[in-house]
């Protein structure tokens, strides 16, 4: 099922779709995520194509360079709340569009084309495998614990002993490291790169993923982005270009836009919370007691 | 300083021109139930608010255990040894009964993220012996048979024993209930009343605002009486429900006296 581009589409915004659920889980609405990713990129390609470094270096800088980017920004922006820190990492992005653009080595409004392609099928499966795997240890930990602590009453946690500023920071420092992970992989999968590929519609759209996929348990982020990735492909017919009498690329954020919303009037908790409700109904007494001994 | 636990020295809060709690002094010593009590509007929760944190006194200081806590943020705090409840129930609404709970424990864990990626054994048997402790917890306020059950679900009564239980779980020195008694029915009460009692037993301490005197009377030793945030009144409650300047704020002055 699908072609090979798509299904390495589908793994690259799922894994930035784990990226926003990660600040999420924290209660924390940062649209900066595109920017990580651009950073992420751009990093990667300035170093393959100038520095001549091996791939894996490569690809570790890029984690690393919006993961120290993160720390700086997110240490007086994280003290905002809500809409306000949205704007303020809004605010991260255009300024950074804005840098890439103004850079020499960055190739300007023009971005950078005939990057070698050097990532793999498998680079992606062990990317995702390995993010999915670090969110799903996260839940239940005493940090995964703080995070939703956070998430649920923000001045709870702080009188309960949790240094809510600390664990703001991790998660938006994690975040921008699954970002920028993604970005340097993508890169070095499409050839080229611009400064409007991290802009504003990147950044709600991986909002999107994690969104319509559900961002309350760590596999729904990975749904809604296989999910919306996938649709454009399947509806790529004549008939929806018809109907709406739009080019591709607007039918697609058209459709996000509705799904989005029907996700958000009909099923806040998104996709997976059609079927994660069965497993939270309260489990029978005795069980729950047992399995207070013999916990694994 | 032989069992002095909280010291509140020339306390003032004022926001704009409303001055909140206005030159407070008392203490609450080690192993003591001490009510702070007054009519509605009187600073209580401002105190309690100020005792944790999140609020910062405007002048004066509190010493708690020897330390000085009026400059530390919430989390330090509560570090210190300080947690409480809130008037209006602050619950995490979305997360289960034990989940409540097991956050509360948060301060006293060290388990690392690091060690869970790898399944260290030690983070393990952290887990285990939290959930044992946070299902005994569950078990003492009497809503074991809830545990599993989402926090916001639970009756309002209910919800009062499970903040309770929260807070109780972060182990703290000073426990600071505020309110607990506030919308629970005759049986509720009598069971608070007793599980308090069974705290002061095990030696914690505890300040507690309430407006219930059946609560009040029966648990408390000593009260702090406010009144347009000043200190009118403190002692026993057998002295204190004869003081004459405790009993006009409440019901207020007589006419032909």
């Amino acid at each position: 099922m699908f072609g090979e581009s798509v299904r390495n589409l589908m793994a690259i915004n799922a894994l930035l779709a784990l990226s926003v659920y990660l600040t999420l889980a924290c209660g924390q609405l940062s649209l900066a995520n595109a920017a990580f990713m651009g950073i992420g990129a751009y990093v990667g390609t300035v170093l393959t194509l100038q520095a001549g470094w091996p791939f894996w270096a490569v690809v570790l800088a890029a984690v690393l360079v919006p993961m120290v980017v993160a720390v700086i920004v997110g240490l007086p922006t994280l003290r905002l709340r809500g809409v306000f820190l949205a704007i303020a990492t809004l605010g991260l992005g255009e300024v950074l569009r804005v840098i890439i653009i103004n850079l020499g080595a960055t190739g300007g409004a023009e971005g950078i084309s005939q990057i070698p392609v050097k990532t793999q099928g498998w680079h992606l499966i062990l990317a995702l495998l390995v993010a999915l795997y670090l969110t799903w240890r996260l839940r239940g930990s005493r940090m995964g614990y703080a995070f939703e602590a956070i998430r649920e009453d923000e001045t709870v946690a702080r009188t309960l002993g949790i240094n809510t500023t600390g664990y703001k920071l991790i998660a938006f420092v994690l975040s921008a490291a699954l970002a920028g992970l993604a970005g340097v992989l993508k890169a070095h999968l499409l050839h080229a790169i611009t400064p409007g590929d991290y802009g504003f519609v990147q950044a709600v759209d991986m909002l999107t993923f994690a969104v319509v996929g559900g961002s309350t348990i760590f596999f729904g982020p990975v749904l809604g982005a296989v999910l919306l990735t996938a649709l454009p492909e399947v509806l790529r017919t004549d008939f929806l270009r018809d109907l709406t009498n739009l080019q591709a690329g607007w039918q697609t954020l058209m459709l996000n836009g509705v799904i989005l919303l029907l996700v958000i009037l009909f099923l806040p908790n998104g996709l997976t919370s059609l079927f994660t409700r069965q497993w939270r109904r309260p489990t029978p007494l005795a069980s729950e007691q047992a399995g207070a001994e013999v916990v694994t | 300083m032989t069992n002095n636990l909280l010291q509140v020295e020339q306390l003032t809060r004022r926001f704009g021109g409303v001055v909140a709690v206005d030159d407070l002094s008392f203490m609450v010593n080690a192993g003591e139930i001490v009510g702070l009590i007054g009519p509605n509007g009187a600073g209580k929760t401002t105190v309690i608010n100020l005792l944790t944190g999140l609020l910062a006194p405007t002048t004066g200081q509190i010493t708690f255990a020897g330390a000085r806590l009026d400059t530390l943020p919430p989390h330090q705090i509560a570090r210190a040894g300080i947690a409480r409840t809130y008037q209006n129930i602050r619950l995490f609404r979305g997360l289960s009964v034990l989940d409540n709970v097991i956050v509360g424990t948060h301060m006293r864990t060290r388990g690392s993220y690091a060690a869970r990626l790898v399944f260290a054994p030690t983070v393990r048997q952290e887990e285990a012996a939290i959930r044992e402790a946070a299902h005994a917890l569950l078990a003492r306020v009497n809503l074991h048979h809830r545990a599993t059950m989402q926090a916001t679900n639970l009756p309002y009564g209910e919800q009062r024993r499970l903040e309770i239980a929260r807070a109780l779980a972060a182990q703290p020195k000073l426990l600071l209930l505020d309110e607990p008694a506030a919308g629970m029915n005759p049986a509720e009460m009598d069971a608070l009343i007793a599980l308090i009692r069974s705290l002061r037993e095990e030696g914690q301490t505890i300040l507690m605002i309430e407006h219930n005197m059946q609560v009040v009377m029966g648990v408390c030793e000593r009260l702090v009486v406010l009144n347009f945030g000043r200190k009118i009144a403190e002692g026993t409650p057998a002295a204190i429900s004869q003081n004459r300047e405790v009993i006009t704020a409440y019901l207020g002055e007589e006419d032909n006296e």
